[in-house]
C-alpha cells in the first residue's frame, strides 16, 4: 500500500552515527527552503549550493491478525503446545526518506524496522541479532537518482520490477539508465544483482571477487504512452544464475503489459514468457551415442572384449514458462468493482527434464489475504507462494496456476469504506498437487475507516479460506489430504506521517 | 478522447507490435496447458537405468559411472541343492540326473527375477552344485544346464541384478545323505524314544518319508573318496545304526546310554514306550517286531554292512555331520589334501576313461575344470560381479582322525579318550567321548557273546582271509588261543577294511587338521587360475573355513585367517554368518522356540563387525560381502509363526539388517526358493529360510525390504533404517522416527544420480524426501529414487532423509512429497 507524501520533518536519531555527531554548535535549518545553513559536519560532503527537498514519511502499522489454524488440517501434533489457532500482534515501522538535491538529483531511502511481534519484544535486545524478532531493521530501497535532460540514472538498491511485476518484482541492487521519450514514454536498460550467499561463504576473493557463481539480471524496457489513456510497458530480461556451481541457469523473459484507463476505470493486461536453459539439470545418460552394455558408443574403453559404457553425462534442461494476468477496475458512482483474473503455466510431473513451470515473484495483484500476498503486511505464507518451489529468488510454479478474484467496494461515507473480496484458485496441472486440480476459495469482508485524509486508517477484515486439495498437499504439516475451512480475522490500525 | 479515437489507437499500436505478440505469444502457443503427459503423472526417468558392470576400489564396489554401489543380495535358492530329476521323493541315485530349472523354468524366469528387483535386491548369489555341471562323469560336462545357467545369467541382467556365482555344497556331497522317520511311533516329541524311533521306518508301511543329505559333489567324486563302500547298494541311506548285528542291543543301550548322559528320560513312565502312557507292547517288543520285519522285507532292509551305507546322521542340525560322520571328513579330506590324507589312492575310473593321479588333484581337477566351463559362459556378462569358488569349506576332520587313531592305535578306546581330553579338555572331551560311544561312531569290536553269530555270518569269508595268510596268530599257544586270536584279526582287519582305514595316512590327517588353511588356499589357487583361464577380469571370492580346533572348543565358523593366493588379483572377502537359531542336537528335531521379547534387542553388530579387522590386516582394504546370512522361518512351529506373521523371524533379520546398515556391508540374504513349501521347507533337509512361502508372497518383508542407497554419487559416510521391529528410545512430545531412512555421502564423485530402493510396502502412504541440496525424481514403477546432489565442494556431506506420513508427525521444511505415481515439490536448496 502506498503512502501518502505529507509533512517534512527530519528524525534525526533514526538515521545513524553520523548525522548524530552533528555539531553542537551547529543548529537545524528550516528543511526544505534552500536554506544555506547546514547541520551536517563542516567537510563531511562536497555540498552544493543548489536548493535541497526532504521528503519524509513514516508509515506505521499496528497489526492484529488471527487465524484457526496454521494449515488446513485439523490434526493435533503430538505436542501440540501451541494449539492449532495462530496469529500475532505487531507493530511495523516503514519509513520513506526522499532527499532532492535541485530538480535533477534525487535520494531514496526505504527501510522496515519491524516485525515488531508485541510477545517477543525485548528491550534488551540489541538491533541486528540474527535470531532477534524484538526488533530488526529491513533494507528495502537505498539509491540515487541522477536527471540530466531527457536523460536519467539511478542506482543503487531498489526495487525492480519487469513489466508485469509477475517475474521480477524483487529489491535488488542495480543500475539502470533511461531515456525520457515523448510525453511520458522512456526507456530503460537496467544491470543489477539478486542478493546472494553461495556455499563458498564470505570470503573475499571467494564471494565478493567471483561474479560466476552470482545471480545477475539485465533488462532493456520501456513505456509508451499513447495520449493519456493508454500505456504499454515491454520488455526483455535475461537472469543469469551461476550459484549452482557447473550448473548454470539462464532465463531470458519477453514481457509486455497493455495498461488503459479512463475517467472512472482502468485495465490492465500482462503476459510474460520465459525461455532458457539449465545446464546440467536433467536426467542424463551415458555420455556420447548409445546406452551401456556391450553395444555401447564408442567413447568407452574395452576390457576384455566387452566395450566399457562411456561415463554418465547431466543433460541441460530447457526452461519455457509464460504468465499472464489481467486486472480491470471501475468505479460506479460510490461502489467500486476490482478483479482480475491470472495464468501461469504449470510444469509435468517429472523434475528431470525441461522446467515448464513459471518461474515468478510471488506477488500478483490480487486482493486476497490468504491465497495472494497480504497487501497490508507481506507476511510471506500466502499460498500462491506456498505451492511455488522456492529457490532463493524465484517461486517455480510446478502446479501452474489459475485464479480469478474479484473485490467489491462501497463508499457509503467519505471516511468508510466496505468491501468484500473473493477469489478462486486452482492448479494448472493436478499431477503436481496430488491430482487435485482446485487450490481454494477465498472470501472476506473488510471494514475500512479512513481519516485525515487517510493519515489514519483503520482496517477490519474478516473471512474465510476453503482450501482444496491442491493447496493442501503444499500446505499441511500432518494430513496432506485434510482440507479443512480455516477462518481468519486481521485488523490494522495504520498511521501515516 | 472518444471510444472510436481509441479503437484506432489500439489497432495502430496491435500493428506496431504484433511481431512482438507472435515472438511472445509463441511460447505460449507451443507450451499450451501442460497437463500429465503420462497416467500418474510421471515420465519414465530419462537417466540409463541399464545395469553397469562394477569394478572393486579398495573396499568398495563402483560401478562406470562412478557410483558407490551397495549390494542387497539374495541366494537364488535352497532348493539348487536338489536336482529337478531325480525329483526330491525319488531315489537320489536315480538317473537321469539334472539341475535345468534350478532355481527356476527358463520361462518362468522374468517372473521371478521381476519379484527378485521389486523386492529391491541389486544381486543374487546363484547356487551351482559341482554334481550340476559334471554329473556324468569327470570332464563330462552338462552343456544342456551350462546352457541354462548363461540363460539365467542373460536374464539377470535383463532384469538389472548382478549375479554372484557360487559352487555350493554341504556335507560335500548329495550321495552322502540317510533316511529317516518324520513321524516316529516311539515317545513323545524331543524324548530320547522319539529320536529312536527316528531311524526307524513306518512299522506299518515299513517308509522313512525323510532324508538329511548334503549337496555338491558328484557321485564319481564319491565313489573315488569312498571306494570300500557301494552306493548302489539296495540299503545306501539308511541309518548306519540299524546294519550291525545285535541291532537290538545297541539300541536298547543307546537309549540307556543317553538317558544316563542327559538324564533326558521322556516317557520314563510309559512302559510301553509308545508316549502313550498306557501299558502296552515294551520298547524290546516294538523294537523286535519290526526288525523281523524288516529283515523279512523283499529286498531285506536288515541287515547290511556298514560299506553298503554312509555313516550320516539323520541330525536335524545337519551340519554337525561334519564333526560326527567320518565318510564326510573322508571326502573333504580326500579333496583338499588327498595326496597327504590318501597318498594310496591314485587310480580312477570315471567317464568311461582311467584317470591315474592322485585323488587331490583328480577331484580337484574336476572341481576346476567344471568351474572353467562356467566361467567360459559366465565371463561374458558384465552383471557377473565374481565366482565364490566353495560354500563353507569345513576345515574339521576330527572323526577322521579319531577312527585313524582308532585303527591305528589297534581298536584302542582308552586311546581316543586321551586324545579328545588332551584335545579338547577334560569337561568337553569326556562329553564328546561319551557322545561318540553313544552315536555309535566308534566301531566296537563284537563281544565274546556275539562272537559266534558273527563269525557264523562271516565264515566263509573268514576262511578265505586265513587262507590268504595262514600264519596269523601262529604264535599263540593252544588253538583255542590262535582261533580266537585269528578270529579277533579277522574282525579288526574287516572292519578296518569297511572303514576303508588302510588308505588313510594318520599324520597327513593330523597335518590337514592343524594347518587345513594352508589346503584351503590351495585350493583357491588352483581353481581361481581356472577361472581365470577363461575371464581374466574374474573377481575371485573367499570364504574362510573353519579349523577342527575351532569347531571343537566352540569357536565361531570362519575365525581361521586366509591369505591371498597368489594368482588372484581382485577378491572380495565373502563370510557367513548366523546367531544360535539351530534346532537342538538330535534326530527330528523341531525347530526352536523363541519369543519375540527374546530377540527384540539382541545386537549382531559385534559379530557381525568381528571379522573386519582381521580382514584389513590380512588382505588389506577389499569389500567385505556377507555372502549368507538369514533365518528359518517356522519358530516355534509353522502354525505359530505363521499365525503370528513371522514376528520372531522378522525381528532376528532386523538386528542383522541394522548392524550391516551401521557396518555399511554388502549382504546376500538366505534365500528365495520359489519351491517352499510349510511341510518341506525349501526341500532340502527341511530348513525353512526362504523369505517367499508357498504362496509366493514375502515373509516379514517389513524386515528385509527395506529402503536403501544402492548407488551413491560420493563415498558413503552413514545410513540407518527405522523399520517396525526397531526398538525406539521415545521422547516426550516427539513422534518416534518410525521408518525413517537416513543416507550419507561424502562430496560427490560423479553427475550420476544417487539410487535410493524405495519400497512400497513402508511406504504404502508416501513419503517424504529431505535433501542437503539438488532435486529429485522417483521412479514409482521400479520404486527408485534419484536424488542429483548440486553442492560439489570439498567436504560437504549430502545427506537423503525419508519419513512417511504420520498422525502427530508435523513434516516440513521437505523438499519432495512422493505419493501413487504423483509429487509435491516442496523448497530445494
Amino acid at each position: 500500500m502506498k503512502t501518502l507524501t505529507g509533512t517534512l520533518v527530519l528524525v534525526a536519531a533514526v538515521f545513524g552515527p553520523a548525522l548524530s555527531e552533528a555539531s553542537a554548535q551547529e543548529t537545524p535549518s528550516t528543511i526544505g527552503n534552500g536554506s544555506s545553513a547546514s547541520v551536517l559536519p563542516p567537510g563531511l560532503v562536497k555540498k552544493s549550493s543548489l536548493p535541497r527537498q526532504v521528503d519524509f514519511t513514516l508509515e506505521l502499522a499496528n497489526l492484529f491478525v488471527i487465524r484457526n489454524d496454521g494449515d488446513f488440517d485439523r490434526s493435533d501434533p503430538t505436542y501440540g503446545k501451541y494449539g492449532q489457532p495462530e496469529g500475532f500482534l505487531a507493530t511495523f515501522l516503514h519509513p520513506y526518506l526522499g532527499v532532492r538535491l535541485a530538480e535533477q538529483l534525487r535520494f531514496f531511502y526505504e527501510t522496515e524496522i519491524g516485525m515488531d511481534l508485541w510477545s517477543e519484544k525485548n528491550p534488551d535486545v540489541w538491533l541486528g541479532l540474527e535470531d532477534s524478532r524484538g526488533l530488526s531493521i529491513k533494507q528495502r530501497e537505498i539509491w540515487g537518482e541522477l536527471t540530466l535532460n531527457n536523460w536519467y540514472v539511478k542506482a543503487g538498491f531498489q526495487r525492480m520490477l519487469d513489466s508485469t511485476g509477475l517475474f521480477v518484482n524483487h529489491w535488488i541492487g542495480a543500475v539502470r539508465a533511461g531515456y525520457g521519450l515523448p510525453g511520458e514514454s522512456r526507456i530503460v536498460a537496467s544491470f543489477g544483482q539478486f542478493p546472494d550467499q553461495t556455499h563458498e561463504g564470505w570470503t573475499w576473493g571467494q564471494t565478493f571477487g567471483d561474479f560466476r557463481t552470482d545471480v545477475l539480471l539485465s533488462a532493456l524496457d520501456g513505456t509508451w504512452v499513447f495520449g493519456e489513456m493508454l500505456a504499454l510497458d515491454c520488455g526483455a530480461y535475461y537472469v543469469r544464475d551461476g550459484s549452482r556451481v557447473d550448473m548454470l541457469r539462464q532465463v531470458g523473459a519477453a514481457a509486455m503489459a497493455l495498461r488503459a484507463r479512463g475517467g472512472a476505470w482502468d485495465a490492465s493486461l500482462g503476459v510474460v514468457t520465459q525461455f532458457g536453459r539449465g545446464e546440467r539439470s536433467a536426467e542424463g545418460g551415458a555420455a556420447g551415442a548409445g546406452a551401456g552394455g556391450a553395444d555401447a558408443g564408442s567413447a568407452g574403453g574395452t576390457t576384455g572384449g566387452q566395450v566399457d559404457p562411456p561415463p554418465y553425462d547431466a543433460s541441460d534442461a530447457g526452461i519455457f514458462g509464460w504468465a499472464a494476468e489481467a486486472r480491470a477496475s471501475g468505479r460506479f458512482s460510490i461502489v467500486t468493482l476490482k478483479g482480475g483474473l491470472a495464468a501461469m503455466s504449470a510444469d509435468d510431473a517429472f523434475e528431470g527434464n525441461d522446467a515448464l513451470g513459471f518461474l515468478w515473484s510471488g506477488k500478483r495483484g490480487s486482493r486476497s489475504l490468504l491465497l495472494s500476498e497480504n497487501e497490508t503486511r507481506d507476511i510471506g505464507d500466502n499460498v500462491d507462494e506456498k505451492m511455488g518451489t522456492f529457490d532463493g529468488w524465484f517461486y517455480e510454479m510446478r502446479t501452474g496456476l489459475m485464479s480469478a478474484d474479484l473485490g467489491l467496494y462501497v463508499d457509503p461515507l467519505k471516511w468508510l469504506t466496505v468491501g468484500a473480496v473473493t477469489e478462486v484458485m486452482a492448479a494448472v496441472n493436478p499431477d503436481n498437487a496430488l491430482g487435485n486440480r482446485f487450490a481454494g476459495w477465498e472470501s472476506e469482508l473488510l471494514v475500512d475507516l479512513h481519516l485525515l485524509e487517510g493519515a489514519f486508517q483503520v482496517q477490519l477484515v474478516g473471512g474465510m479460506l476453503v482450501p482444496g486439495g491442491a493447496a493442501s498437499a503444499y500446505v499441511n504439516a500432518i494430513d496432506v489430504d485434510a482440507t479443512d475451512t480455516m477462518f481468519f480475522g486481521q485488523t490494522a490500525v495504520l498511521m501515516y506521517f | 478522447m472518444n471510444r472510436c479515437v481509441l479503437l484506432r489507437m489500439a489497432a495502430s499500436l496491435f500493428m506496431r507490435i504484433r511481431a512482438v505478440l507472435v515472438a511472445a505469444l509463441l511460447p505460449v502457443l507451443l507450451c499450451g496447458c501442460v497437463d500429465s503427459v503420462t497416467p500418474g503423472g510421471i515420465d519414465p526417468p530419462a537417466f540409463d537405468t541399464k545395469l553397469s558392470a562394477l569394478k572393486i576400489d579398495r573396499e568398495y564396489f563402483r560401478d562406470e559411472y562412478g557410483r558407490y554401489v551397495l549390494l542387497n543380495g539374495v541366494n537364488v535358492g535352497g532348493t539348487n541343492k536338489l536336482p529337478v530329476t531325480p525329483a526330491p521323493d525319488e531315489d537320489p541315485r536315480k538317473e537321469p540326473i539334472s539341475f535345468v530349472g534350478r532355481p527356476f523354468p527358463l520361462d518362468e524366469a522374468d517372473l521371478w527375477f521381476d519379484r527378485i528387483a521389486k523386492y529391491g535386491f541389486n544381486s543374487i548369489r546363484l547356487v551351482i552344485p559341482w554334481e550340476a555341471v559334471e554329473h556324468g562323469g569327470r570332464g563330462i560336462y552338462d552343456k544342456e544346464y551350462l546352457f541354462y545357467i548363461e540363460a539365467i545369467v542373460a536374464k539377470a541382467q535383463e532384469h538389472d541384478i548382478y549375479v554372484l556365482m557360487n559352487f555350493h555344497e554341504n556335507l560335500f556331497s548329495r550321495f552322502l545323505y540317510t533316511r529317516f522317520n518324520r513321524n516316529p511311533e516311539l515317545g513323545e516329541e524331543g524324548s530320547i524314544e522319539n529320536m529312536l524311533g527316528a531311524l526307524l521306518p513306518d512299522s506299518k508301511t515299513l517308509k522313512y518319508g525323510g532324508v538329511i543329505t548334503g549337496d555338491g559333489a558328484p557321485r564319481w567324486a564319491v565313489e573315488a573318496c569312498l571306494p570300500h563302500k557301494n552306493i548302489d547298494a539296495p540299503n545306501w541311506g539308511s541309518s548306519h545304526f540299524l546294519g550291525n548285528l545285535g541291532i537290538l542291543s545297541n539300541l536298547i543301550a543307546v537309549v540307556n546310554a543317553v538317558d544316563k548322559l542327559t538324564g533326558l528320560t521322556g516317557g520314563e513312565e510309559d512302559e510301553g514306550g509308545d508316549g502313550s502312557g498306557e501299558t502296552g507292547p515294551s520298547l524290546e517288543d516294538f523294537l523286535q517286531d519290526l526288525l523281523k520285519k524288516m529283515m523279512k522285507s523283499d529286498p531285506p532292509m536288515l541287515p547290511y554292512e556298514i560299506t553298503e551305507t554312509c555313516d550320516v546322521f539323520p541330525f536335524t542340525s545337519w551340519w554337525d555331520n561334519t564333526l560326527f560322520s567320518y565318510d564326510i571328513n573322508r571326502c573333504y579330506g580326500a579333496f583338499f589334501a588327498g595326496d597327504a590324507v590318501m597318498p594310496s589312492l591314485n587310480k580312477f575310473e570315471s567317464g568311461g576313461k582311467t584317470w591315474e593321479m592322485d585323488i587331490k588333484e583328480y577331484l580337484q581337477g574336476g572341481y576346476a575344470g567344471a568351474w572353467a566351463q562356467v566361467a567360459k559362459r559366465a565371463g561374458k556378462y558384465p552383471n557377473v560381479i565374481g565366482y565364490d569358488l566353495i560354500n563353507e569349506p569345513p576345515g574339521g576332520f576330527l572323526m577322521l582322525a579319531i577312527l585313524t587313531l582308532y585303527f591305528q592305535a589297534d581298536f584302542d578306546l582308552g586311546v581316543i579318550e586321551d586324545f579328545l581330553v588332551s584335545l579338547a579338555g577334560t569337561e568337553t572331551g569326556q562329553i564328546v567321548y561319551q557322545l561318540l560311544q553313544v552315536l555309535n561312531v566308534l566301531p566296537l569290536m563284537p563281544s565274546k557273546a556275539d562272537m559266534p553269530q558273527y563269525m557264523a555270518r562271516y565264515g566263509t569269508e573268514f576262511k578265505a582271509w586265513l587262507a590268504e595268510d595262514p600264519d596269523v596268530c601262529a604264535d599263540e599257544a593252544d588253538d583255542a588261543a590262535k582261533t580266537e586270536c585269528q578270529q579277533v584279526a579277522f574282525v579288526k582287519q574287516r572292519i578296518r577294511k569297511s572303514y576303508g582305514a588302510d588308505d588313510i595316512d594318520l599324520f597327513g590327517v593330523l597335518d590337514l587338521n592343524l594347518s587345513f588353511v594352508v589346503n584351503l588356499v590351495e585350493l583357491y589357487d588352483v581353481v581361481s587360475q581356472a577361472i581365470r583361464g577363461e575371464d581374466p577380469d574374474a573377481v575371485i571370492w573367499l570364504e574362510p573355513g573353519s579349523g577342527a580346533l575351532d569347531a571343537l572348543v566352540g569357536g565361531t565358523f570362519g575365525d581361521v585367517s586366509l591369505w591371498k593366493p597368489e594368482s588372484i588379483d581382485e577378491m572380495v572377502y565373502t563370510p557367513h554368518w548366523y546367531p544360535d537359531i539351530y534346532p537342538f542336537l538330535g534326530f527330528n528335531a523341531g525347530p526352536r522356540e523363541f519369543t519375540v521379547e527374546e530377540w527384540a534387542d539382541v545386537e549382531f553388530l559385534t559379530d557381525l563387525a568381528g571379522p573386519l579387522p582381521a580382514v584389513l590386516e590380512t588382505f588389506g582394504e577389499v569389500p567385505v560381502v556377507y555372502g549368507e546370512f538369514g533365518t528359518y522361518f517356522n519358530y516355534n512351529g509353522i502354525e505359530n509363526s505363521v499365525a503370528s506373521n513371522y514376528a520372531v523371524s522378522a525381528e532376528i533379520l532386523n538386528n542383522y539388517y541394522e548392524a550391516f546398515e551401521t557396518l555399511n556391508l554388502g549382504r546376500m540374504l538366505w534365500c528365495f526358493s520359489k519351491d517352499n513349501t510349510h511341510e518341506n521347507g525349501d526341500l532340502w533337509n527341511y530348513e525353512d529360510f526362504s523369505i517367499i512361502g508357498p504362496d509366493h508372497e514375502p515373509r516379514a518383508e517389513l524386515a528385509w525390504m527395506r529402503p536403501y542407497g544402492r548407488a551413491l554419487s560420493g563415498r558413503p559416510v552413514a545410513t540407518y533404517f527405522n523399520s517396525d521391529y526397531h526398538h525406539y528410545d521415545p521422547k516426550k512430545g516427539e513422534p518416534d522416527p518410525w521408518r525413517e531412512f537416513y543416507l550419507s555421502f561424502e562430496s560427490k564423485e560423479t553427475d550420476a544420480p544417487t539410487e535410493v530402493f524405495v519400497p512400497d510396502c513402508q511406504y504404502p502412504d508416501g513419503f517424504y524426501v529431505w535433501l542437503s541440496d539438488g532435486w529429485a525424481t522417483f521412479d514409482s514403477v521400479n520404486r527408485i529414487l534419484y536424488y542429483h546432489p548440486t553442492r560439489d565442494d570439498p567436504g560437504h556431506v549430502h545427506e537423503v532423509t525419508l519419513r512417511p506420513p504420520m498422525e502427530g508427525a508435523q513434516r516440513t521444511g521437505w523438499a519432495y512429497f512422493f505419493r501413487d505415481g504423483q509429487v509435491v515439490v516442496g523448497d530445494r536448496h
